[in-house]
Parts: C-alpha cells; sequence; structure tokens
C-alpha cells in the first residue's frame, strides 16, 4: 500500500511537521512516520513516537465507566450524584451517567480551568463545575461536553479509590497490553514525544499540554497511533484483547457502538449519531477525533473489523491530510467514506429571520444576522479562546441542507457548517458540534 | 583544541559506558560546547549540546543563591532562625525546631536527618506538605556541631523562598535566575523538560531507568534539568554578576569537611570548595534515577564547566573528564581519587570497632584478622530494596580508610573523627554518623 510514501508525499504538500499512522488491514498492521516530532529539536518521528491524541481519550474514559457498569458498581441511568456527591452545577438538575457519556447532560462543556497537576485535581474541577451554567435541558439535545468526561473521569477514580490515570493503566492499559502509552508528562518523556504546532509559521506550542483537569476528557494522554488501532481492535473482537484477555463484555461493546442521540446536522463525513462515547458514521465505522494546541488525531473502526485506522500529527496540514491519505485510505479499506461538505454552486435563498440573533456561550459568542439569501456569522471569542489566538472573525454562510448552512469560503481547506436547532419555527441554538443557546 | 576534545568526549563515553553525554566550559570567555552518545537507549534519540539533562542536587547552588538574593534584598539574614520565616516549622527535636538557622541549612550544618525521600505528590502543594512532613525528622548530630549531607534541609529552604515570594519554587527559580540570565534551556517539570531534547537515566547493563525523574518534593534539593550551557551561564554569573551583589559570599567556608577526599575540603553557602594545585575551585555534583551530572567554577581562571551524563561509570568518567580538561585549560590538577597508599600503613584499628548509626543506615565495624570490615546496611523503608554489603577497609592513615565494593571499580573513602564533645563519628558518603555501640 506504500503507506510510507503516501504519508511522506502527503505531509510534504501540507507542510505538516510530523505524523504517524497505524492502518490494520488485510490481517496486518502497516506503520509509517514521516518529518519530525518538534521543530526546535529536529527528532525524527518514527511509528512509535506518541502523540497527544486529545478527545479519542474519552472513549478510554467511556470504556472505564462501562467496566464499573459491567461490575455492578455503576448504573448507567443513576444520577451522577449518586456516585459523586459533590458533583453540583449552577442550576438545580439531575443528570444521569449515560448522559455524561452521550454529550446530552446539558451544562458548559468547554471549561478548561487549570485545578493544577496534583491528583486532586479532578475533584476540584469537580468543585469547579459548581459555577457551570446551563446550554439545555438534560437529554434534550447533543452538545459535546469536555467538562461532562471531566465529571466520568472523577467517577471512575472515586470508585475504583485511586486517579484516572492510575484506573486507566490498570483496567485498559495493561490488560491491553499497550506499551506505548504515557498518561502524564513524566512518562512521555521516556518516549519519543510529539510537540505540537501552531500558527501559520508552525511554531511549536510553548505550553506543550493543557491542564490535567481535563485528562479524562483528553487533555493530556499520548499514544503511539498503534495502541489506537489496537484499543480500535478489542472493540472489534467483541471486547477481547489481543491476547484474548477480556477487557470489555460484547454487551457493553455493543452499547457502545448503538446510537444514543443523533448530532445535528447533515451526516456526513462527521459522526450522524453519538453512541457511549464513540462517534458512529453512516458509513460503516466508528471512532473519534481528537485535537489539542497543535496536535490532531484521526481514528475509525470498520463495523466489520476488517480495517482500522488511527493517524496523530503535529501541526497543521490536517485537512490536506485527511483528504489526500486517510479518505483514499478508508475508501481502500472499503469504506465508503463521503468527501468533507462544500457549498453547492447554487445554493437556495432562505428566510434569515428563524437564524438572526446573538448566541453566547461560556467560551465564545455568535452574532448571526441576514447576508443575501444566506447568513452572516461573527465569532466573538471569550477569554480563553482568545488566549489559544482565535480572533473576531466574520464569515458569510450559505444554506447547505435542513437547518445547516456552510460557510462559502474553506478555512484550513474546510468549509466550517453550522445548524441551527429550530423549534416553533425559531432558532433556539447554533449548533456545531456544540450547543450554543440563542439569548 | 576544541575538535579534539569533541572527539575525546566520544572516547572516554566509551571507556566509561556512558550512554550519552554534554559538556560545555567557558574559558577566557569564551564558551565551548560538545555532545556525543545517545539520550535514551531505548528511543536512539542523539544527544545534542542543547539537550537537557537533569543535574540533580546541583540544583542546591541555585536554590541557595535565590536565598542569598533574598538576603541581599533584607528580607532574612542567613542567621535567621527557619522558624521566623516559616511559623509553625518543626523537626523532631524541639530546641533544634527554634534554633535552626537558614545558614545551617545551607552548608548542611543541621544535623536534620537528610535523606527523607517523601513522595507528596506532583502539585504545587508538594514541598508545603513535605516540610510538614519534617515534623517527625531525627538529628545525625547535634546543630552546628559537623557538616552531614542535607537534602531535606534544600527542600526547607525551597519551602522559605515558596513563602517569602508567594509562588512556587520552581516560579522563583524561573523568574530570578532563569529570565536575569536569559536561560531558555533550564526547566523543572516534565511537561516543560519535554518540548527539547530530553536525556533518560541508565541503570544497571545500561537499561533504561524504568522511571524518569523523583518525586517533584525534592525540587530545591535537586530537580533542575538544563543543557550544559545554561549551567555554565550560572556559574559565570558568580565570577561576573547578574544575580547577586556579592556572590562570593557563598564562596566563605562555612564548615570543615571531615573526609575532605570526597567531594572538597570544605562547605560554603550552597558550593563545596576545594583547591586544586593551590587554587580555589568551587563545584556541586548531581546525582539522580541514572544521571549524573557536575560543575566546577575556578574563580581566580575564570574558567567553569558543566558535564552531564545519563549512566555508566560516570562518576568515574566526570572524574577523568575534569583531569584532562582542567590540565589543558588552566594548568590544574585535579586531585586523584584517594585509593591505599603505596607503602601499607599500620593502624590500630580496634578502636574503632562498632555501630554507627543514623536514620536510614547502619554500619557496622568489625575487625577480622587485623583489619577492619564494614557492615553497610540500609534500615526503614529502604531495608528491603538495598542489599547490605561489606568493605573491607585499607588504612590512609590514622583516621582515613579506603574500601571498595565488589565489583566496582571506586574506591571510597571513610574517615573516622569526634566532634568537638569527643564523640566518636565515621564521615563516609558526605554524611556524619554518630558511634552508637
Amino acid at each position: 500500500m506504500n503507506l510510507q510514501e503516501r504519508l511522506d508525499e502527503a505531509a510534504k504538500t501540507h507542510d505538516v511537521p510530523g505524523a504517524a499512522i497505524a492502518v490494520w488491514t488485510g490481517g496486518r498492521l502497516h506503520e509509517a512516520a514521516t518529518g519530525v516530532l518538534n521543530r526546535n529539536t529536529g527528532v525524527e518521528t518514527t511509528p512509535d513516537s506518541v502523540f497527544q491524541v486529545g478527545s479519542t481519550t474519552k472513549v478510554w474514559t467511556a470504556a472505564l465507566i462501562m467496566q464499573l457498569a459491567e461490575e455492578g458498581l455503576l448504573d448507567l441511568d443513576e444520577e451522577v450524584g449518586a456516585y459523586l456527591p459533590g458533583f453540583a452545577l449552577s442550576y438545580d438538575t439531575v443528570i444521569t451517567v449515560r448522559q455524561l457519556l452521550t454529550h446530552t447532560g446539558g451544562f458548559d462543556g468547554d471549561l478548561f480551568e487549570d485545578t493544577g497537576r496534583g491528583d486532586d485535581c479532578l475533584d476540584r474541577f469537580v468543585a469547579y463545575l459548581h459555577g457551570a451554567g446551563k446550554v439545555h435541558e438534560p437529554g434534550e439535545l447533543f452538545s459535546y461536553c469536555n467538562a461532562g468526561y471531566c465529571v466520568l473521569g472523577a467517577i471512575v477514580a472515586r470508585l475504583r479509590g485511586t486517579t484516572w490515570e492510575q484506573a486507566l493503566r490498570e483496567h485498559l492499559l495493561t490488560p491491553l497490553g499497550v506499551t506505548h502509552a504515557a498518561p502524564l508528562a513524566e512518562e512521555a518523556v521516556l518516549f519519543r514525544v510529539a510537540a505540537g504546532h501552531v500558527g501559520p509559521g508552525n511554531d511549536v506550542y510553548t505550553r506543550w499540554q493543557m491542564p490535567r483537569s481535563n485528562a479524562p476528557a483528553g487533555s493530556t494522554l499520548c499514544l503511539a497511533p498503534r495502541e489506537l488501532v489496537r484499543f480500535g481492535r478489542m472493540f472489534a473482537a467483541g471486547g477481547l484483547a489481543e491476547d484474548g484477555t477480556r477487557v470489555l463484555s460484547e454487551e457493553s461493546v455493543t452499547a457502545m457502538r448503538t446510537p444514543q442521540v443523533a448530532v445535528p446536522g447533515v451526516p456526513g463525513l462527521m459522526a450522524a449519531d453519538w453512541g457511549l462515547g464513540f462517534e458512529l458514521f453512516t458509513w460503516g465505522a466508528y471512532g473519534h477525533d481528537g485535537g489539542t494546541p497543535g496536535q490532531s488525531t484521526f481514528w475509525r473502526v470498520a463495523d466489520d473489523g476488517s480495517f482500522a485506522i488511527a493517524m496523530c500529527l503535529n501541526g497543521g496540514g490536517f485537512v490536506g491530510v485527511l483528504n489526500d491519505l486517510l479518505l483514499p485510505l478508508l475508501r481502500e479499506g472499503g469504506l465508503a467514506a463521503p468527501d468533507l461538505p462544500r457549498p453547492p454552486e447554487r445554493p437556495r435563498a432562505v428566510d434569515p429571520a428563524p437564524y438572526t440573533g446573538r448566541y453566547e456561550g461560556p467560551q465564545l459568542a455568535y452574532e448571526v444576522s441576514p447576508a443575501g439569501g444566506g447568513v452572516e456569522i461573527t465569532l466573538i471569542p471569550g477569554a480563553f479562546e482568545a488566549s489559544m489566538g482565535q480572533q473576531r472573525t466574520t464569515a458569510r454562510y450559505v444554506h447547505l441542507a435542513g437547518e445547516t448552512f456552510i460557510a462559502e469560503r474553506p478555512e484550513d481547506g474546510r468549509h466550517d457548517t453550522v445548524t441551527f436547532v429550530v423549534r416553533d419555527g425559531v432558532a433556539t441554538h447554533l449548533h456545531n458540534s456544540r450547543a450554543v443557546p440563542r439569548v | 583544541m576544541a575538535d579534539a576534545l569533541g572527539q575525546r568526549l566520544a572516547e572516554l563515553i566509551d571507556t566509561y559506558e556512558v550512554p550519552g553525554a554534554a559538556l560545555a566550559y567557558l574559558h577566557k570567555g569564551e564558551l565551548h560546547e560538545f555532545a556525543a552518545g545517545v539520550l535514551n537507549a531505548d528511543t536512539g534519540v542523539e544527544a545534542t549540546p542543547d539537550s537537557l539533562f537533569q543535574i540533580g542536587s546541583i540544583t542546591k547552588v541555585w536554590t541557595a543563591t535565590l536565598l542569598m538574593q533574598q538576603v541581599e534584598r533584607g528580607r532574612l539574614t542567613l542567621d535567621t532562625p527557619v522558624a521566623e520565616l516559616l511559623p509553625g516549622f518543626r523537626v523532631a527535636d524541639a530546641e533544634v525546631s527554634r534554633t535552626v538557622t537558614v545558614r545551617h541549612l545551607l552548608s548542611h550544618t543541621s544535623g536534620i536527618d537528610g535523606d527523607l525521600f517523601l513522595d507528596t505528590g506532583r502539585g504545587d502543594d508538594c514541598i508545603k506538605k513535605y516540610v510538614e512532613a519534617c515534623a517527625g525528622l531525627a538529628q545525625n548530630h547535634p546543630l552546628g556541631a559537623t557538616q552531614s549531607y542535607c537534602n531535606s534541609g534544600f527542600v526547607i529552604a525551597g519551602r522559605i523562598l515558596e513563602v517569602l515570594e508567594g509562588r512556587t519554587w520552581d516560579a522563583v527559580l524561573r523568574e530570578n535566575i532563569c529570565g536575569p540570565l536569559g536561560l531558555t534551556h533550564t526547566w523543572t517539570l516534565p511537561e516543560d523538560v519535554l518540548r527539547f531534547r530530553a536525556a533518560h537515566g541508565h541503570v544497571e547493563d545500561g537499561r533504561a531507568a524504568p522511571v524518569w525523574g523523583l518525586m517533584r518534593s525534592c525540587g530545591p534539593a535537586g530537580l533542575i534539568c538544563a543543557r550544559p550551557r545554561d549551567v555554565v551561564a550560572f556559574g559565570r554569573a558568580h565570577f561576573e554578576g547578574g544575580l547577586l551583589d556579592d556572590p562570593r559570599a557563598m564562596w566563605e567556608p562555612q564548615v570543615d569537611i571531615p573526609n575532605p577526599h570526597t567531594l572538597g575540603r570544605h562547605w560554603g553557602i550552597g558550593w563545596i570548595i576545594d583547591e586544586w594545585s593551590g587554587r580555589r575551585v568551587l563545584s556541586h555534583g548531581g546525582n539522580t534515577i541514572g544521571q549524573h551530572a557536575m560543575l566546577w567554577a575556578v574563580p581566580d581562571t575564570g574558567t567553569v564547566a558543566c558535564v552531564t551524563t545519563n549512566g555508566g561509570h560516570s562518576g568515574a568518567f566526570t572524574h577523568a573528564l575534569a583531569t584532562e580538561l582542567f590540565a589543558e585549560l588552566d594548568g590544574l590538577t585535579v586531585p586523584p581519587v584517594l585509593g591505599p597508599p603505596e607503602t601499607p600503613v599500620h593502624v590500630d584499628v580496634e578502636r574503632y570497632a562498632g555501630v554507627y548509626e543514623r536514620v536510614g543506615s547502619r554500619m557496622t565495624a568489625g575487625v577480622h584478622d587485623g583489619t577492619l570490615r564494614l557492615r553497610i546496611e540500609a534500615t526503614g523503608p529502604l531495608a528491603a530494596l538495598e542489599e547490605p554489603f561489606d568493605l573491607d577497609l585499607v588504612a590512609v592513615d590514622e583516621v582515613t580508610f579506603v574500601g571498595r565494593r565488589e565489583g566496582d571499580p571506586d574506591w571510597v573513602s571513610g574517615v573516622f573523627y569526634q566532634l568537638d564533645d569527643g564523640s566518636p563519628y565515621l564521615h563516609l558518603g558526605v554524611r556524619a554518623t554518630p558511634k552508637i555501640a
């Protein structure tokens, strides 16, 4: 399959600092690596280099929760407070464990408060959530919620009587036979380790790592791509590790892969539904994406288990590599993955009235106004987004389908899409994986 | 010379089975840098002059310098009692708790058990928690009576900095030393270190150590990671300024080291002070999990050198390197490691027989066929990890003996001596241990 040549070519074309890929197909593992892990040090990427795998970590946290359910230590439909007495938000509500797993809890999800690097960071983060605001009623909507996965991690830590990291080691990494994993920086430093590159100049990100408070949601875990493939193959094998060790029950694996909630938008390359932890695709695959400052991870497993792919990349150029390498590989693996959406040549003019207004979340706000037959959306970053380099931007969107609009111009090779959640003829939320309520 | 030295470094790491090393030195105002070998045998990443190594206890000179900055700012004196700076400070001895001073801590003369390696977590409160746990620490010797290497004293000193500055020790280091000197390759936490090429330690048979670093609570006593060039810049500031108005205050001998054959003759504030070919030499070394580093500074010539290593016979390696380097640069003779005398010396050893014990260590001296055999055993939590071993001691003079552990090429030395009050001690491994039976 010339994986090495193809990765080299895609990385070169799109000015990627470094990338590593692992593909399971035809009954064997193929690996390749390209470029450097860090443009300051010049250390070369190898297939066993570890990268920050970002939110793919959420599936690991979900699996830890499923193990607790299997052992009878937890009921997915019980309220969170039953396992985490300190859990409370800024408003009265009852949220179940399942709702956290499916991103339907309905509270502010993008809270990256740094509660320190100590083992008490998750408890302190849960206490910090006492100030978290409401986005929607529990179970009403899908709205991607990092904070919910931090709470799940805190439940794992509490019920296992240890840290989330140690539970991950004992209950997943060790039984799976994972060798190239680093939940903590002092472990990552033992490996060839990628640094993120940010901005137009692909400069090495100076903080390297996000706060540990968000570890169960994906802020810290480092893996070699082959370890994600190994994890994926466990699901394909109905919960068995390579050596036959049972890691999850078949029932848990099935439940994690069963649609629990639809993602507002137009199904395509992006997930149509969410299972328990997993993104579920209409084209015969499941998986998850991951991103940290300057690092991106792509992870997909075919429904029939014959194919699995994980790629990690440490800078710009991800969409280019997606188009040039990952989509072709998926298709060669028998998966009919569609292209990224593009604006129609002649978009339908729509009445903007239901959509116009201001939508506000904890980290950013949007202003939507009429523009031609579509809408103009202004993104107003909050403090955290601004610190990550996000600027106030205005872009014109045209109608794509249903209540979904697509940006006229691509950014980093991708046309952004936005879906409005409409009730009684009026948009209640702007939705772009996060639901942002209208104010 | 420079090219030849690069070649020589590669030869020496080979001879001493050191996986990787980096060297920087300042000579006649010019900086020279070299590197050889690999940072980690598992990853095969090559060492470069910019690579970060753990410099271990060289960190103590940095912590001492940070405190001297506070002294110069008038926030304390060297003779300020620790208890005035850290309300509630306590060790096992009530009198020591009340009267131990900053000077005692920075010159290893407090007598407080120095080998508490307690993991108090990776959070910013780890040093505060460590100092609270010092409440149970016993004395190795009476306050100020002799010198005994004391890691815990430097952690306590680090806590003083945190309280005075209202920030973590790591932040104080960054802002008060790294900032002013422009040190870009000096860090303390792994999440910062791994943005650079970072060395990993190697243990028996050249295998990569199972873990990378010591617990964070040791920070002020030994957790800096740096490239040698940054360490040289730090040493240079003690000659040329940049950190202290009067860096010489740190070179004043505070105490004689009872066994002058191991690291040097005196301890200053942070610095170890020795004399090579009649010239004063300031130094400190560091050892962590498989990593070893040395810093030497010669005030008379202005030469400063730092070498960092990640395993093998690293102590013998850095000694050999210093011997060649300083002979060439400054015409100085580095004292050889003390070994047995050419002509055997007869000493009546019966008077030394007995049990010497401090927290964590027991040494039993017995006489066998007229020679002294020292059985060394760890006690307490480390007892299960370290096998007891014997050293057959060879007399060098009436009070000085050397011994060599089976399979080890390096001689170690010990000195039997008495405190002013007449109590007998053995000084070995830079620590003072009282005779208890």
